[in-house]
């Protein structure tokens, strides 16, 4: 092995071997901000940019009031998102999440029951969200639904 | 490197190798992929890793750094970075031409650092041609394509019109009028050089004078699929010969061997990077791309020219269009591209006769370049 | 008109269609007066059933000359007849209204300026025929008339243009001209079929000028808004006090100007001495909407540079658009001669071109990407620095 000479000692400088070492990582350090800038740069660009929504975008206009009869629900989608929403009374509307919280399935109406059911595991979500019976883990979603001159909004 | 700490690594990492190489043939899968700027030297795809890699570095190689060399290796540079960037952008580009407009305006606006890739991607094409361009006159220059350096310059030449169709298809792509005009031009040259031009038109659907849904489909796919694998295999066929035959003579060069080779070519490459990575950031910040209004195939917009570098075949076409017909101006641009490709083959001798015929015809070309790309440019 | 006098004509007329349904035959007046029975065909009077006879009386259906000048034929070839004639159907109610067409023109002519010329002798003035044409008489709705609206100026002219016959009243030739380069005249040629005409100030049959003061009434009928701000103005009650026309006396009466924001004040000095306080005025009200205007530009600039970096800029291209609607009403509100309704609308254009300007310099501030591009810049220099000085160290090192 050759003794490794550096450009300090080139230059009549002899660094210790500990401040050698301090300025072999220093240097490392400094380079792999290349690396550490790159990656920083891509996984921002990789991230999905937040529409500049606009009220328009985050309220759903699903129709009339009577579209949706007293005790029956609809199911409306907001891109790749299905909600549902149900007419409680003439006056409430309630809006849920429309995908299981067990392994993603899309749920049902059940009228009777007054439910939402899975057709997968057979699991059951309440008006509230809760889950009623099965293997889902958590409640549902809730979105806010208004009415408003006569038109139903979901704010999604 | 204090000793203590070589041998330590060097017996880690040397059993791994060998573990490897007893499985699969690694001096191959190292070949092929450092034959994109990493390493030119010849290796012996028989011999286990270490051995071939011991074996090359035995033999004294010039440095791919020095001038003009360096050219090449920016220009390998530069597609690399093209393709990351370009793989980048397509994860945002929707090809269509109700949404290609505003995908490219989401990129611009919303996504973190989107004008930061698209720029480093607009520029980092012009750069790559220009540099190409440059070291081809170079190489021309030295006739440093005498045998057995002949291929070198046919898959430089092939090169250089891939990353013309890139350019091109990816100037297709934004929709945007400015963009959309320039390459209806590119077209209408396109289609007076016979075979190529008939057989480009076809490829693309038989664009009329409209690039609508199927034609912008298919610019799409050529610049993000066929026309970059084109690409990376030109550059692989390169290297190939750079590797078989070694790199043209350069008078006086000291050539080295050993490891210490290797190690300056990769700071050569990274230095390389760095500067390139300034430059192409100045570029983009200082002289940002514009993003322009959305194109209507039904309104030609006035003095829009085609790309910079097919100026002056434009200018040519123009102003032979009063003398000759069509076909045939666009037939003779046929049998300049094919010299221009195998020019190797027709200027073969040592004489120096050879070489002050190439001189001319290397200054009349360039003149050729320079005065039609003005009279494009003003006809435009 | 008596009672007589309209039975009498309506006998006639009847009597003589009733005559043509039994004769059941064209007149014979063409076999001698080929050209005028050719023009009569082309107008609307052929087309509704009025015969030759209607007019000129005589026998319709005799080919010997005697016979058909016969009676009550009238050749109508003296001038200061037309008119009472025309009337003779034109003025009965009955007659005219399945046309709709008003029974008082013959009333409102014996007023205008042409008629009372003709009742006093000179039959130099325009009767009926001078503008709607003698045999061949078409609809004004039809193009090809002399008094549809884009042909007004050319038939009036044709008198009115004529310098010999005009230096006779004392009229300018001049004025047809005039009217066609304004912007009336203009707005007319150009298609504008909502552009005033001549009859549109004159009116149709009572021709008279309108008196220089009674042209601003005339004006306000279509420019509402900017007579209102007039008369709001100090402009008003002084010009009215002086006698001096109001609107024409800047915008003329036949060659209408529209006057350029940086004409505000010097139509002004036609009248205003340079260094009185109306002068002064003139100046605050152009330079308010020139700072309006101008804050405006500046605004739509950065907007199109905007477009150019991808932003969104409807919101702000809409905003611009609300301002130049401003500069447009301050443009009206001149006309009321002071500086608070003007600057009202101004200051809310200046503001709104200057918020757009505020708001999109924030968003194209390019000073954070300039900064980090030289910090850049600089750990690359750096970066080229160590890496050089490590190729050396390692090429010094192995052997």
């Amino acid at each position: 092995m050759s003794q490794t000479k550096n450009s300090f000692a080139d230059a009549g400088l002899e660094l210790p071997p500990d401040r050698r070492r301090f300025l072999k990582y220093l240097t490392r350090g400094f380079l792999s901000l290349w690396g550490v800038g790159f990656l920083w740069v891509v996984s921002h660009f990789l991230k999905p940019p937040q529409s500049r929504s606009s009220l328009s975008e985050r309220r759903l206009g699903i129709g009339p009031v009577d579209s949706i009869p007293v005790g029956t629900a609809r199911l409306v989608q907001h891109g790749s998102e299905p909600i549902w929403v149900v007419r409680t009374d003439t006056e409430t509307f309630i809006g849920l999440a429309g995908v299981c919280t067990h392994l993603r399935c899309i749920l049902g109406w059940d009228g009777e029951e007054q439910s939402l059911v899975c057709p997968c595991h057979d699991g059951a979500f309440d008006l509230n969200g809760n889950v009623l019976k099965g293997p889902p883990p958590q409640a549902l979603r809730r979105y806010r639904v208004q009415t408003q001159l006569g038109e139903i909004y979901v704010h999604v | 490197m204090s000793d203590l700490e070589r041998p330590d690594r060097e017996t880690r990492s040397s059993r791994a190798l060998d573990w490897f190489s007893r499985r699969i043939n690694l001096t191959e899968i190292f070949s092929l992929l450092t034959s994109y700027g990493f390493y030119y030297a010849e290796l012996d795809t028989r011999k286990p890793l270490r051995e071939a890699l011991a074996e090359a570095e035995s033999r004294p190689v010039g440095s791919y750094g020095r001038w003009p060399r360096v050219l090449g290796l920016f220009v390998v540079v530069l597609l690399w970075i093209e393709l990351l960037t370009g793989a980048l952008l397509a994860l945002y580009y929707l090809p269509t031409p109700d949404t290609a407009r505003a995908s490219l305006g989401t990129i611009m606006r919303d996504v973190d650092f989107g004008w930061l890739v698209h720029q480093l991607h607009f520029w980092g094409a012009q750069m790559l041609i220009a540099f190409l361009i440059l070291r081809l006159v170079i190489f021309f220059v030295r006739r440093a394509y005498r045998p057995p350096r002949e291929l070198f310059w046919v898959f430089g030449a092939i090169l250089l019109l891939v990353c013309f169709h890139l350019d091109l298809s990816g100037r297709a792509l934004p929709m945007t009028d400015h963009a959309y005009w320039s390459t209806v031009r590119a077209l209408e040259i396109a289609g007076s050089v016979p075979i190529y031009g008939s057989l480009l038109l076809f490829l693309l659907g038989g664009a009329g004078t409209v690039i609508g849904e199927l034609t912008l489909i298919r610019f799409y796919i050529l610049h993000v699929a066929v026309l970059p694998l084109l690409a990376i295999l030109m550059v692989y066929l390169h290297f190939s010969g750079v590797r078989r035959v070694g790199l043209s003579e350069i008078r006086g060069e000291r050539k080295v061997a050993g490891r210490a080779a290797v190690r300056g070519h990769l700071y050569n490459l990274a230095i390389a990077l760095a500067v390139l990575f300034g430059i192409l950031g100045t570029l983009a910040v200082l002289f940002p791309h514009p993003f322009r209004a959305a194109a209507d195939p039904y309104v030609t917009l006035p003095g829009v020219g085609p790309p910079w570098y097919l100026l002056s075949v434009f200018g040519f076409l123009e102003w032979a269009s009063g003398a000759l017909p069509r076909q045939v101006a666009g037939g003779i641009l046929f049998v300049f591209f094919v010299l221009f490709v195998a020019w190797p083959f027709i200027d073969r001798g040592d004489s120096k006769r050879g070489r002050v015929t190439a001189w001319v015809i290397g200054v009349l070309v360039l003149l050729f370049w320079v005065i039609f790309s003005l009279y494009g440019a003003r006809v435009a | 008109m008596t009672l007589v006098h309209r039975f009498f004509g309506l006998i006639v007329v009847v009597a003589f269609l009733a005559a043509s349904v039994a004769a059941a035959d064209v007149e014979a007046c063409g076999l001698c007066h080929p050209e005028q029975r050719v023009e009569h065909e082309a107008g609307i009077h052929a087309a509704e059933g009025v015969a030759c006879t209607d007019c000129h009386r005589g026998d319709g259906q005799s080919r010997d000359t005697d016979r058909a000048h016969r009676g009550q034929f009238r050749a109508l070839d003296d001038r200061g007849m037309v008119p009472q004639s025309c009337s003779e159907c034109h003025s009965n109610l009955e007659l005219m209204r399945p046309y709709n067409l008003p029974v008082d023109q013959y009333a409102v002519y014996t007023t205008s300026q042409h008629g009372r010329r003709v009742a006093a002798g000179d039959l130099r003035a325009a009767v009926c025929t001078d503008c709607h044409g003698v045999h061949q008489i078409r609809d004004t709705e039809d193009p090809r008339s002399p008094t549809h609206p884009r042909n007004l100026a050319s038939t009036c002219g044709e008198c009115h243009s004529d310098a010999d016959l005009m230096s006779d009243f004392d009229l300018s030739p001049e004025i047809v001209a005039e009217y066609s380069r304004g912007v009336h005249g203009l707005a007319l040629e150009g298609g504008n079929q909502a552009a005033p005409d001549c009859t549109s100030c004159h009116g149709t049959h009572g021709s008279a000028p309108p008196g220089l003061s009674d042209v601003d009434k005339v004006c306000g009928a279509c420019h509402q808004r900017t007579r209102r701000a007039f008369i709001e103005g100090r402009h008003h009650e002084a010009m009215r006090a002086a006698g001096v026309p109001e609107c024409a006396s800047c915008h003329d009466q036949h060659e209408v100007i529209s006057f350029e924001p940086e004409a505000v004040g010097v139509v002004c000095a036609e009248c205003h001495s340079e260094e009185s306080e109306a002068a002064q005025l003139s100046e605050k009200l152009y330079t308010l909407i020139e700072k309006a205007e101008e804050s405006l530009d500046r605004a739509a600039e950065l907007v199109a540079e905007g477009e150019r970096r991808a932003l969104e800029v409807e919101d702000y291209k809409s905003r611009i658009e609300e301002g130049r609607t401003y500069v447009t009403e301050a443009l009206t509100l001149v006309h009321t001669v002071a500086v608070e309704p003007v600057a009202d609308v101004t200051n809310r254009a200046q503001a709104l071109g200057e918020e757009v300007r505020h708001e999109l310099y924030a968003k194209m501030d390019t000073t954070p990407a300039r900064v980090g591009l030289a910090l850049f810049w600089f750990y690359v220099v750096l970066t080229a620095i160590v890496l050089v000085n490590l190729k050396k160290q390692s090429a010094g090192g192995s052997s």
